[in-house]
């Protein structure tokens, strides 16, 4: 149990920096998808989808043919800077990001959806350009929606292990987060620790569970 | 409020709706030299597309000019955007920021235009005007349907608008609200002088609030001329 503390701070990071990225795509992504016509939308929209039903194992798989340091993105970026983000940190950030940001964009796009668009036609009349409109108006309506959104797709980070076992593997004090640990505490027959840890996990999902349902109630309440 | 010197609402726009083989438009042509034109018809005319064309909120082809300035011209290219053609909107429901208090909801306008300081102050005072001063701390989704549709007047008028557009506002409203709101209208109309474009499909509330009316018929016709002249006969 010595160095429990690491991949509990690891996992906190990872979710927490997966987040930092994911809020911001997943706003404008989710707003697009709400309310703008656009030729490929529908496409856009299955791809959105996809990571969610995609096996974390083949979304691993496709991380590394991407972003490897043969991949075909990561291939010319080792050539060019000698930079290699697969097996690290980045690595984990990167599989949580790409897993758990298509809840993300769900939540957005239905929570926009609840928005009356004339609401964000009176502001444009009132002097309010698209961006303050957005952010002023859009956005503090459908916060309650955004939020639980947030709050699911961070837990989702949190649990993330496929994915992350394939792209950032399972490098001790680097790569090694709390669902990997579980995993590697198993297979070396450390029963305590394994228990520690999913008691752990345990209980940030049902806190997760909890204010996730509580938002929903209040949402309900807002719209009556 | 001062009196301004009557503004003109010129209007010749082409609104095209929908894509491909569905494709039809809304052609729109009237003027107003000042006071209330009301823009009567059955639904589904054009009426609401093309005071949401006129606010700059769905594209449309031809010009708009305003108090004599341009805020649409497809030729010349000169298509201001809706938060500076100062031209206000009171959608049917009022569409009030839920979010925001009442005094909020009204000083929105006036802080989007950069008066932070006074905005608290002026927004009072229109809440005053019409008469719903005392619930300037509440949150919208605790006011009645004519208590909503009076501040959302407010938050149309304290940004002092060229043009006021009020897209059936009183349409969700009971009877006796309905005429006592048609009151107000009149009576802010003529003090402060801002020209109007008011939609209505009740015939009674088109002679009672138009100075000037414009008839969309079915298949896009549309006739202009005097209340009295054009919707007498549906008063039968």
């Amino acid at each position: 149990m010595s160095d429990f503390g690491f991949p509990l701070l690891l996992s906190l990071r990872v979710a927490l920096s997966a987040l930092l990225v994911i809020v911001p795509i997943g706003l404008a992504l989710g707003y697009l998808q709400a309310r703008r016509d656009y030729p490929g939308r529908a496409l856009v929209d299955v791809l959105i989808v996809l990571p969610i039903v995609l096996p974390p194992s083949v979304t691993g798989y496709y991380l590394i043919l991407f972003l490897g340091r043969k991949g075909i993105l990561g291939g010319p970026l080792y050539e060019l800077s000698g930079i290699s983000i697969i097996f690290t940190f980045w690595a984990a950030v990167i599989a949580a990001v790409v897993v758990s940001l298509p809840l993300f964009i769900k939540f957005a796009q239905a929570a926009f959806l609840g928005v009356d668009p004339d609401l964000e036609a009176v502001a444009r009349t009132l002097g309010a350009g698209p961006t303050a409109t957005f952010f002023r108006v859009t956005v503090p309506v459908a916060w309650r929606g955004l939020v639980a959104g947030a709050v699911l797709c961070f837990a989702r980070a949190l649990g993330e292990f496929g994915a992350t076992l394939m792209f950032a593997g399972n490098i001790p004090g680097k790569t090694n987060t709390m669902t990997i640990e579980i995993w590697s505490a198993y297979q070396a027959g450390d029963d305590a620790r394994a228990v520690a840890l999913v008691i752990t996990l345990t209980a940030a999902s049902v806190a997760v569970v909890l204010a996730f349902s509580r938002l929903e109630r209040l949402q309900r309440k807002d719209r009556r | 409020m001062s009196v301004e010197k009557p503004t003109a609402l010129d209007v010749d726009i082409t609104i095209p709706l929908g894509s491909g083989r569905d494709r039809v438009s809304v052609r729109a042509r009237f003027t107003l030299s000042k006071g209330i034109l009301v823009i009567f018809g059955a639904s589904a005319t054009g009426k609401s597309l093309t005071v949401r064309a006129v606010a700059g909120l769905v594209p449309a082809m031809g010009r708009i000019r305003v108090g004599g300035e341009i805020l649409l011209d497809a030729e010349a290219q000169v298509n201001v955007a809706p938060e500076r053609r100062r031209v206000g909107y009171v959608p049917q429901h009022a569409a009030l920021f839920p979010h925001l208090s009442v005094r909020d909801n009204v000083a929105f306008g006036l802080r989007a235009r950069g008066n932070r300081e006074s905005s608290g102050p002026l927004a009072e005072e229109w809440l005053e005007r019409l008469g719903v001063a005392h619930l300037a701390g509440r949150l919208p989704r605790r006011l009645s349907g004519g208590e909503s549709q009076r501040v959302s007047l407010a938050r149309a008028l304290a940004p002092e608008p060229r043009l006021l557009l009020l897209d059936e506002p009183f349409a969700s409203l009971d009877l006796t609200t309905r005429r006592e709101m048609r009151r107000v209208v009149r009576e802010v109309q003529k003090q402060s002088g801002i020209p109007m474009v008011f939609v209505t499909h009740s015939p009674r509330e088109a002679i009672e609030m138009g100075d000037h009316l414009v008839r969309y018929g079915p298949g896009g016709s549309q006739e202009e001329g005097r209340p009295e002249d054009l919707v007498e006969k549906d008063l039968e």
